[in-house]
């Protein structure tokens, strides 16, 4: 047992928004805008829908497999060298997702609030504080999960509630001006982000009632649905969809836009560090699932060692794999999709998904 | 690589440490070779050798009665009553025996029963027969009378020493509410509590802790509300601790918490009964220690630190405002010195023009960076409060008008600080007092430092950072097994009730549940007062 910790169903939920969330709020609004102009929300609802038809096929394969976690049921099914492989893979998806994701943040931090600072130093140092609570396990990462959930929510409702006197409704119109084609087109890049409920074939396995993991997968797409949406249509009311899609970060802006009689102005910091919380908690549940898979592809007794070195490689990677910000937005909306999408977040866990049927079909045959 | 190297060290170590250790053992339990004989004589000659050159201890060799028996009384001087002394033994067995004498089959065995039974008037009269456990009784304060021809003795319960009275505590002072306070004897501590929960399902077990010390150790809790296991656990702990001495609750409080590295404290202490009988009554255990008048009151969460007595018996509207407060003191005495660095330093878009622009037209003479000026002001402060607590009361009264004058006028005159820093510094120590638990207090005044130095590395990056690092350490915590920031984290709706706010008594029919669980509701469920309803 490498981890035997036991999370609540909340607690579930809140994993999965924190490993939805943080970034997609960041991001997300910019792209859609830019893909569906003012219809950037009805893109958000659809990515919606493919995150619960998503966040179903991750249930109903970790259901076929009750208490086993997504590194112990594919050496089940597949047998141990075959398993291993596919674990490797998961490993690579969730390091390579960890270094884009610290990255992401990184880069935030040095062009919206300190352009002085190395990103070298930003994601170091997150990284290093990532570590204390990989190494302290799964219920030290929910129970943070519960603290920041609050403070989290309550900072983007702040962000979107406050800037209301410049909110302008007529600019929702004209709705689905070029058709449903646009909208299609911007629900892509948010459905890579709600693809990684694939992340729950790790956690469910963990629930002190394994019955609830409906609850936990719905409820959570719902909410990131919801914090999503609100994100987009308030930028978009706020600045209007063309502005919207020339800022790099929408959601920033509107934090500057707040001000309340003069006194309370410029309170973007202080949202911002909220949110350098939430976007911890992503990075630290990135973090501990790739280094959990690391125990189970050495078959260790604890994964503790491999933290360190793990983590290491990680702020690497994260530092040398793209040029700029520029090149990390590109790669977020042309290549992540994609790639993540077709063999990860869908790809895997449906061939998964099919195997174990015709295996128990095949079971039950000779039985 | 290293751990190869450091492994033989560290085990060679242990060793000589084990070795010490059985060394001190051996060392202790000399003592316990002696034996009590049937001669008096030979008892009293081992006594005298064992407490040579020790001048409080008194023998009192005298004849029982009319050549009855020779017997003799040992206690020490100072921790029995002497009245109790002179009147209920010696007077008795000198003088008023001779009433019950004259019975014609007297033999030396039942000489000793008609001590016992017919003629000591003391409450507390039991027969020992092992020197050790003699010992014990005689150093804890007992009265020891040895018979000629017997190999056993009795002990005569007369403690009593000089101790403080029951006053009013210094560190918990309430404005509305029982104004008791513990005492350093434990009895009288324990008969505190045992006055306040008049019930035989509160239990108080005693231990001795201290091999030199002997300290009794009280465990108290009510049976049926407490958690079993938590009081086992409690018991675990505490007979792991060989010591030589315990000498305050604080000793005990190390020995037994949970991570003793760190910096918060996870185990609550009190010097206030009514408060302990509440932490009672919600199924905790108390540990209270001889010489000490602080209890320990386990298991300990976070959220306890900022409960004072006082709120429970005030209105309730006004003592949940006051406990949201505190929780903004909180926040200001851990964070505000960093945030003004960082806003100066980082984020002075964050500040209204004007107030950026006399901040700014403030510390232009002043030749330190907004760092260096916070951390000078900060160890000042420190030290003056470290010197007004330590020196004695008049020159206290000195110090604090030279603080006064350094800090507030002298330093800003000098150009040396900024008065904007002296106002921070003013309001950061007025929160950091207004935190109700002065042990919690002072982990805030450590880590505020370490906070400082984020701050003036990362603005609010690192403060955000440094606050991350608290949270999963608070996250991992655990206090006797219950999650150090329950009920937030783990987040347990049913008990919030009491922590940001404190809902009307008749409101809160729920003990809180990590801890209470056994027996939930602690009051009947419509207690909400209601005026008669009018006649018709």
């Amino acid at each position: 047992m490498l981890e035997g910790g036991k999370i609540n169903t909340r607690q579930a939920a809140y994993l999965l928004i924190f490993t939805i969330m943080p970034t997609a709020i960041l991001f997300v609004p910019a792209i859609t805008t830019k893909a569906a102009g003012q219809d950037g929300w009805l893109s958000v609802v659809v990515a919606t829908v493919f995150g619960l038809l998503a966040g179903g096929l991750i249930l109903a394969l970790s259901l076929r497999f009750p208490g086993k976690n997504l590194y112990e049921f594919v050496q089940v099914l597949l047998g141990k060298i075959l398993g291993k492989v596919i674990i490797l893979g998961y490993i690579w998806y969730f390091f390579h997702a960890g270094a884009a994701i610290i990255r992401e943040y990184g880069e935030f931090l040095t062009t919206a609030i300190m352009p002085e600072t190395p990103l070298m130093a930003f994601n170091a140092i997150i990284v290093l504080v990532a570590v204390y609570a990989v190494r302290s396990g799964l219920e030290v990462l929910a129970r943070i999960a519960d603290f920041i959930f609050p403070l989290v929510a309550g900072a983007i409702g702040l962000v979107v509630i406050l800037p209301l006197k410049e909110i302008d409704f007529s600019r929702f119109l004209p709705i689905l001006e070029n058709g449903i084609k646009p909208v299609i087109k911007g629900a892509i890049v948010p459905s890579s982000w709600y693809g990684e409920v694939v992340i729950m074939a790790v956690f469910l396995a963990y629930l002190n009632q394994p019955e609830e993991g409906k609850k936990v997968v719905v409820w959570g797409t719902l909410v990131n649905g919801l914090s999503l949406l609100v994100v987009v249509i308030g930028a978009m009311l706020v600045f209007g969809a063309v502005e919207a899609a020339k800022l790099m970060f929408p959601m920033f802006s509107m934090a500057r836009m707040i001000s309340i009689g003069e006194f309370l102005e410029g309170v973007e910091s202080l949202v911002m560090a909220i949110w350098v919380a939430g976007v911890f908690l992503k990075i630290a549940i990135y973090y501990y699932v790739g280094v959990l898979g690391i125990g189970y592809l050495f078959g260790l007794k604890d994964y503790r060692p491999a933290v360190i070195p793990y983590g290491v490689a990680m702020v690497m990677l994260s530092v040398v794999s793209y040029e700029s910000i520029m090149d990390l937005v590109e790669f977020l909306d042309k290549i992540w999709p994609p790639y993540a999408l077709s063999i990860f977040q869908i790809g895997l866990p449906v061939i998964l998904l099919v195997v174990s049927y015709l295996k128990a079909g095949k079971e039950e045959k000779i039985s | 690589m290293f751990r190869r190297l450091i492994k033989p060290l560290k085990t060679e170590w242990i060793k000589r440490h084990r070795r010490r250790d059985e060394a001190r053992k051996r060392e202790i339990e000399t003592i316990d070779d002696y034996e009590l004989s049937a001669d008096l004589d030979r008892n009293l000659a081992v006594l005298r050798q064992v407490f040579d050159r020790c001048s409080d201890f008194i023998v009192r060799e005298f004849v029982a009665g009319q050549k009855l028996a020779r017997c003799a009384l040992i206690y020490f001087d100072g921790l029995v009553t002497r009245t109790s002394v002179e009147t209920s033994i010696l007077k008795t067995l000198l003088v008023e025996i001779r009433k019950v004498e004259p019975a014609p089959d007297i033999t030396e065995r039942n000489v000793f029963e008609l001590i016992k039974e017919a003629a000591v008037s003391v409450g507390e009269v039991h027969e020992v027969s092992g020197f050790p456990g003699m010992l014990e009784k005689l150093l804890a304060g007992d009265a020891v009378l040895l018979v000629d021809g017997q190999a056993k003795v009795l002990v005569l319960g007369v403690r009593g020493w000089e101790s403080r009275a029951v006053e009013e505590p210094e560190t918990e002072a309430v404005v509305r509410g029982p104004r008791e306070g513990f005492v350093e004897t434990l009895r009288t501590n324990t008969s505190l509590i045992r006055r306040r929960i008049k019930s035989p399902r509160l239990k108080i077990e005693t231990i001795k802790i201290g091999e030199l010390t002997k300290t009794d150790v009280a465990v108290i809790y009510i049976e049926g509300l407490v958690n079993p296991q938590i009081v086992e656990e409690v018991h675990r702990r505490l007979k792991r601790i060989e010591t030589d001495g315990i000498v305050d609750s604080g000793y005990i409080e190390e020995f037994i918490e949970d991570d003793p590295f760190s910096p918060f404290p996870q185990i609550e202490h009190s010097e206030r009964p009514d408060k302990v009988t509440a932490a009672l009554l919600e199924g905790r255990v108390v540990i209270l220690a001889d010489g000490s008048p602080f209890a320990l009151v386990v298991p300990t969460v976070f959220v306890q630190f900022l409960q004072a007595s006082e709120d429970y018996y005030e209105r309730f509207y006004l003592a949940s405002v006051v406990r949201l407060g505190r929780l903004v003191a909180v926040n200001v005495a851990l964070l505000l010195p960093s945030a003004y660095v960082a806003i100066t330093t980082f984020h002075q878009e964050m500040l209204p023009r004007t107030l950026l622009i006399s901040i700014a037209a403030q510390r232009e003479g002043v030749p330190f960076p907004a760092f260096v000026e916070a951390l000078i002001m900060e160890l000042t402060f420190e030290m003056l409060r470290e010197a007004g607590i330590r020196l004695p009361r008049p020159v206290g009264q000195a110090i604090s008008i030279v603080g006064a004058l350094v800090i507030g006028e002298a330093a800003v005159s000098a150009g040396i600080v900024s008065p904007v820093m002296v106002v921070v510094v003013a309001l950061t120590a007025i929160a950091n007092f207004s935190i109700p638990a002065f042990n919690m207090a002072i982990t805030l005044r450590l880590i505020r430092f370490i906070m400082l130095v984020l701050a003036a590395a990362f603005g609010f990056f690192g403060i955000m950072m440094g606050l991350v690092v608290i949270l999963i350490h608070l996250c991992n915590l655990r206090s006797f097994g219950i999650p150090y920031l329950s009920p937030i984290a783990p987040f347990t709706p049913r008990d919030l009730k009491d922590v940001l706010v404190r809902p009307p008594w008749w409101g809160m029919f729920l003990r809180p549940r990590l801890i209470g669980y056994r027996n939930p509701q602690r009051q009947a469920f419509r207690l909400k007062p209601e005026p008669p309803k009018k006649r018709n």
